[in-house]
C-alpha cells in the first residue's frame, strides 16, 4: 500500500507560480478529491504526483522514496489526464494491450474484463480508436489507468464527456479501487460527484490549498 | 527487458506512422534518378554513344550538393534544391514522433517504463533506425532503377560526369575510392547527426522552430564552404577528393561524432528534468 507525502511543494512555470506551498499526505484506501476553478492547479498537482513534472521547491515522497531523485515515477501508478490520447490506427483493445505489454502483469482476459467494467463491450473495444466518440475515448482512458490494479490511481476529470451510465460506472470503479486499497486521487468539476466519492477534498486557488474538508462517514 | 519493449514499441509505432514518408523518399530518389538519366542523355546527345551511369554515379548526383558559392555580380546563389529537399524531408519525417508520443499513448508508456533516460535512448535509437531506413530506401531505389535501365551496378565513379553534370569544377581527372565511401556514408552520417540534434532542440523550442534551425544550418552550409558548418560534409562535391579547398574526411568524422554525442548527452540530461506538460 502506498502513501504520498508532499512537503512545501512549489512549482514555477515560465516565471509563474502554478503550485504554491502545498503539503499533504495521501494514504491508501482513500479517495482524495481536488476541487478548484480552471487554472487553480489541480492538473499540475496530479502531474507532480505522477512525476511528469518536478517541483521547483519542496519534496514529494512515494513510500519514503523521493520522487525525481530516488525514483523517476511512482512504482505502481495509473493515470488519466484531461484528454486521454491513444494511437488512432489501433483498436481500443490493442492500445491497452500495447500498454500492458510494458509491465507484462496482466493478460487479455484482465484487459477485456476492465473494458467491460468501463462499458466498452467486445465489439466497440475492437473498433479503431479514431472511430471512438469522446465518451468512448474517456472510458478507454479510465480502463487504461485501472487495468493493472495500480497502487496509485490518478483520475483528472474522469466524468468528462460521459453519459449518465458512464458517470455511474466511474462512481462504481472509484469505490472498487478504494476498497481494493488503492490511493485514488480525483479532480472533478462536478461537486456532487466529488462529495459522493472523496473521503477528503482539497480546495485549490491559484495553486495554493485554501481549504480541506473531510467527509463525515454516514451511519 | 522493459527497455527492449520500449524500443520495440517505438520502432513499430514510429515506422508505422512514418511509412508513407519512406515511400515519398523512394519517389524523390526515383525522380532524381530519372532526372540524372535524362540529363546524361541530353548532355551527350551528339556523342557516338551515351555513357553509362553507374550505381555510384546516380548516388553522387542525388547527394552531391553544389560547388562552393563565390559571391559575384554575375552569379547569384542557386539553392541546391535536390539536396535540400532530401535532407529537409528526412528531418521533417522524424520531427514530430517523439514530441507527439508524449501527448499520446507514449505518456502512459513512459510512466510504466519508469525511466526517462530509457525513453530518450529509445527515441534516439528509433531516430537512427528511421534515418537508416530512409537511406536504405534511397539505395534500393537507385539499385532498382539501375537494374531496370540496365545501368552498371558498380562503385566506379565516371569522372566526366563530375564536371559535366554535377558542375563540381574539379581539377581532378580520376577520383580515389575514398570518394566512394564519402558518397555512400557522409550524407547518411550528417543526416543522423542533424536528426538527433533536431530531436534535442525540440525539448527546448517548438518542433517547427527546431526544423527551422536545421533548415538554416543546411542553407548556411550550402552558402558557405567552411568546416564548421556540418552540411558541407554531406555534399560530396565539396570534399577534398573533388576540390582542392574541400572539406576533410577527418573533420567530417569529428563533426559527426561531436554532434551525435552532444545531442544525445544534452537531450538525456535535459529530459531527466523536463516538464511533460502537453502544452501543444
Amino acid at each position: 500500500m502506498t502513501t504520498i507525502y508532499m512537503d512545501g511543494v512549489y512549482k514555477k512555470l515560465k516565471g509563474l507560480t502554478v503550485i504554491n506551498n502545498i503539503s499533504m499526505t495521501l494514504t491508501s484506501g482513500q479517495v482524495t478529491g481536488f476541487r478548484g476553478v480552471n487554472g487553480s492547479g489541480k492538473t499540475m498537482l496530479m502531474r507532480l504526483i505522477a512525476g511528469l513534472i518536478l517541483p521547483t521547491k519542496g519534496t514529494i515522497k512515494i513510500d519514503e522514496k523521493v520522487l525525481g531523485k530516488e525514483i523517476t515515477f511512482p512504482e505502481s501508478i495509473g493515470i488519466l489526464l484531461e484528454n486521454p490520447a491513444f494511437l488512432d490506427s489501433y483498436s481500443g483493445f490493442d492500445n491497452l494491450k500495447m500498454l500492458a505489454s510494458i509491465r507484462n502483469k496482466i493478460g487479455d482476459d484482465q484487459i477485456n474484463h476492465t473494458l467491460e467494467a468501463v462499458g466498452l463491450d467486445h465489439e466497440s473495444s475492437r473498433k479503431k480508436y479514431k472511430k471512438y466518440s469522446l465518451g468512448m475515448k474517456q472510458r478507454l482512458g479510465i480502463a487504461g489507468s485501472i487495468m493493472e490494479q495500480p497502487d496509485i490511481v490518478i483520475l483528472d476529470e474522469p466524468t468528462n464527456s460521459l453519459d449518465t451510465d458512464g458517470v455511474e460506472r466511474v462512481k462504481q470503479i472509484v469505490q472498487q479501487e478504494k476498497e481494493r486499497g488503492a490511493n485514488v486521487i480525483i479532480a472533478c468539476h462536478d461537486t456532487d460527484i466529488l462529495d459522493q466519492l472523496a473521503d477528503k477534498i482539497y480546495y485549490l486557488e491559484n495553486g495554493a490549498m485554501v481549504q480541506s474538508t473531510r467527509r463525515v462517514p454516514q451511519a | 527487458m522493459t527497455f527492449y519493449k520500449l524500443l520495440k514499441y517505438d520502432v513499430k509505432n514510429g515506422f508505422r506512422l512514418g511509412l508513407i514518408n519512406l515511400l515519398i523518399v523512394a519517389l524523390f530518389a526515383l525522380a532524381f534518378c530519372i532526372d540524372f538519366y535524362l540529363r546524361k542523355n541530353g548532355a551527350y546527345i551528339f556523342d557516338a554513344s551515351t555513357p553509362e551511369g553507374t550505381f555510384i554515379d546516380y548516388l553522387f548526383y542525388i547527394f552531391g550538393g553544389i560547388k562552393e558559392y563565390i559571391p559575384s555580380r554575375t552569379d547569384g546563389f542557386i539553392f541546391p534544391v535536390k539536396w535540400l529537399l532530401l535532407h529537409l524531408f528526412i528531418l521533417y519525417s522524424t520531427l514530430y514522433y517523439p514530441y507527439r508520443d508524449l501527448s499520446s499513448l507514449g505518456l502512459n508508456i513512459l510512466v510504466r517504463t519508469k525511466g526517462r533516460m530509457a525513453w530518450w535512448l529509445s527515441k534516439s535509437l528509433w531516430n537512427i533506425c528511421y534515418v537508416l531506413a530512409c537511406y536504405l530506401v534511397i539505395f534500393l531505389t537507385v539499385f532498382g532503377f539501375c537494374l531496370i535501365m540496365q545501368e552498371p551496378i558498380s562503385l566506379n565513379i565516371t569522372p566526366m560526369f563530375v564536371n559535366d553534370l554535377l558542375e563540381a569544377d574539379s581539377p581532378f581527372d580520376i577520383f580515389s575510392t575514398q570518394l566512394v565511401y564519402i558518397i555512400l556514408f557522409f550524407p547518411l552520417f550528417i543526416s543522423l547527426a542533424l536528426n538527433l540534434l533536431q530531436m534535442t532542440f525540440v525539448l527546448f523550442i517548438k518542433p517547427l522552430y527546431s526544423f527551422g534551425v536545421m533548415a538554416v544550418i543546411l542553407l548556411a552550409s550550402a552558402y558557405l564552404l567552411t568546416p564548421i558548418l556540418p552540411g558541407n560534409y554531406a555534399m560530396p562535391i565539396r570534399s577534398e577528393h573533388v576540390v582542392e579547398n574541400g572539406v576533410q574526411v577527418t573533420d567530417g568524422v569529428m563533426m559527426v561524432l561531436l554532434l551525435i554525442a552532444a545531442s544525445f548527452i544534452a537531450g538525456c540530461d535535459y529530459f531527466r528534468r523536463y516538464d511533460i506538460l502537453n502544452d501543444d
